[in-house]
């Protein structure tokens, strides 16, 4: 089956209907806070980074660690190199959204 | 006279504005399954398009005309309100899904230019490009495209009845929530308590064939998870000399069955029942063989719904007119006497298919190739007779199966054998593949 990248988008979006309004909150307060920092210009300074990487470190490990658990499946269930590195990438995906996520908000943390 | 010269001398004005508004949406698939409708320019068009049946195939088709035409008026016929997610009734009778999580609105899916009459037709007459509704009302088309999924023959086993399901030891996934959750109901004592369990496949093409598989897959990993394999008995009774159409899988199970201690009983299509006394009758190629049991879950033969299989629609002969399924170029999808009719999912006679994902891959190119017919150009989508079935062989495992006409393995992720059980199908089946479905019946896939 091939792929379009509207189509994977089309995906995603499904996927997380059901938290879509948790999502677009957390997004507006991400642009509030987004713009408030570049005026003061102090957009993801370097303290605001290390917890912005922080947080998305915990994202990264919690999405590792319950991955198996939110399938209903657990870690014996994992056969081979595949299933650990498709495990590792998901959690890490989720690290990067939850570093990007936080990023504007933590900005407001003073340096 | 070829039937769709004789559709367009009916309405001469129609065909010379088809012929001199824009260009085809969706065309230029070109052997591949993909759509690309969504980026092209709409064809302006003032047909009038039917679409019977509003569920995977329907809503599908009518998301992707209505993007890929201008103008026309889309008419969708189906009486039922309510979407079932019917791949996810296999995990509902083996008690790892809720039904809440397979039931749906076919409204969130309903284009806004599409008009949904929600009736049923009784009759499809494509010689005078109408069809009848169950109110007595004659709709005339320009294009039809039939998507009315199939009809489960549960009077062809003698016996039985849909009352029965969740009663007496039977269990039967097919096809609607609440008969999935009656057989949990089943499954569930017979995981307590042990016995005979007989697991049973219709003669002929069934909607997900993989479904009675991982039914019974499902059900002996409980037995081993509730500590109560040693007390149970399993037979599997396919009813001819195959296991799965793919040789493969066809191969592995063959393996995997005996390897967990589940009989095979080949050439057993069940044909009876008698609940109270807990007995299945089963036409072997020596004569007729009861056998009793403690559960069963039966999966009854299957066939294109009643108007379509009674209609002229229908294959007349050959391999696919038993079933009475839609005949269709299995390529094109389009039907090979009326040419201003094609089809998609569960109904139509094609060699393989009668899977979600077949209609994820055959509705782009049924829709793209009507979209030509409507321009007045060849037809060049082509459906390569994709399926796919993540054949979940315990909770928490399956393999990625896809194949196509040729029976030939197409992975869409190359880095998963589709030989291997492996952890990463079981959570698309869990996490991915409702998402997917919905995506496709928004025509996003
Ligand atoms: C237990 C089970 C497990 C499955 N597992 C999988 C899986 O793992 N993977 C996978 O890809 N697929 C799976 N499938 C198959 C998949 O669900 C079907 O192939 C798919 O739903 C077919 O879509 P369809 O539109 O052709 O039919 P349907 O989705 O059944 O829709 C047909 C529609 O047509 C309507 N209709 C019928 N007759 C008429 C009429 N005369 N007038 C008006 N409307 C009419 C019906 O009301 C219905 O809404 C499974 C199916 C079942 C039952």
């Amino acid at each position: 089956m091939a792929f379009s990248v509207f189509g994977i988008l089309a995906v995603i979006i499904e996927a997380l209907r059901p938290l879509l309004s948790f999502f677009l909150i957390w997004l507006v307060i991400d642009l509030i806070a987004t713009a408030l920092t570049l005026r003061q210009r102090r957009f993801a300074h370097a303290r605001a980074r290390q917890w912005a990487i922080r947080a998305g470190l915990v994202f990264a490990v919690g999405a590792f660690l319950a991955g198996p658990w939110l399938t209903q499946a657990n870690f014996a269930d994992f056969i081979g190199l595949v299933d650990w590195l498709l495990l590792a990438l998901m959690a890490l995906a989720v690290g990067f959204i939850g570093f990007i996520l936080t990023l504007p908000v933590v900005s407001l943390i003073r340096s | 006279m070829n039937q769709q010269d004789k559709h367009l001398e009916i309405s001469p004005s129609r065909r010379k504005l088809l012929q001199a508004t824009g260009l085809a949406a969706a065309v230029g698939l070109g052997g591949s399954v993909v759509p690309t409708q969504s980026h092209a320019r709409k064809l302006k068009t003032n047909a009038k398009i039917v679409i019977v049946g509003a569920g995977a195939a329907g809503l599908d088709a009518a998301n992707r005309l209505s993007r890929g035409l201008d103008g026309a008026q889309i008419i969708i016929i189906d009486s039922r309100t309510e979407h079932i997610y019917q791949p996810g009734l296999t995990l509902v009778a083996t008690g790892i899904w809720k039904t809440t999580k397979v039931r749906d609105k076919n409204a969130r899916y309903m284009p806004n230019d599409v008009k949904w009459l929600k009736k049923r037709v009784v009759a499809f007459e494509p010689s005078s490009n109408s069809v009848m509704t169950d109110d007595g009302q004659r709709i005339i088309y320009d294009y039809l495209m039939v998507t009315t999924g199939l009809q489960v023959n549960y009077s062809d086993i003698e016996g039985m009845s849909t009352d029965l399901i969740g009663k007496l030891g039977i269990g039967c996934v097919y096809d609607n929530p609440d008969h999935a959750s009656r057989t949990w109901q089943m499954i569930d004592q017979y995981t307590d308590q042990g016995g005979v369990g007989i697991f049973t496949r219709a003669q002929g093409p069934v909607k997900c064939a993989g479904a009675p598989l991982k039914v019974t897959m499902l059900t002996e990993d409980l037995l081993r998870r509730k500590g109560h394999r040693d007390s149970a008995s399993m037979m599997y009774t396919p009813p001819a000399k195959g296991l799965f159409s793919q040789p493969d899988i066809n191969a592995f199970l063959k393996e995997e069955f005996p390897s967990r201690d589940i009989a095979i009983q080949w050439d057993h299509p069940l044909v009876g029942i008698e609940p109270e006394l807990k007995r299945a009758t089963f036409k072997t190629p020596s004569g007729e063989r009861r056998i009793d049991y403690d559960f069963i879950h039966v999966v009854p033969p299957m066939q294109a719904p009643d108007p379509l299989a009674d209609s002229d629609l229908a294959w007349q002969e050959g391999p696919f007119a038993s079933g009475h399924w839609m005949e269709v170029d299995k390529l094109t999808l389009q039907h090979r006497r009326y040419p201003n009719v094609f089809g998609s999912g569960d109904c139509v006679g094609t060699p393989i298919g009668k899977t979600a994902a077949s209609v994820k891959a055959q509705v782009p190119v049924a829709t793209a190739n009507l979209i030509s017919a409507i321009a007045d150009e060849p037809l060049s989508a082509r459906y390569n007779g994709y399926t796919s079935c993540p054949l979940i062989t315990r909770k928490g495992q399956g393999i990625l199966v896809e194949f196509d006409y040729d029976l030939n393995m197409i992975p869409s992720f190359p880095f998963i054998s589709p030989y291997e059980q492996h952890w990463f199908p079981w959570m698309l089946k869990d996490r991915m593949l409702h998402a997917a479905y919905n995506a496709m019946l928004r025509g996003r896939v």
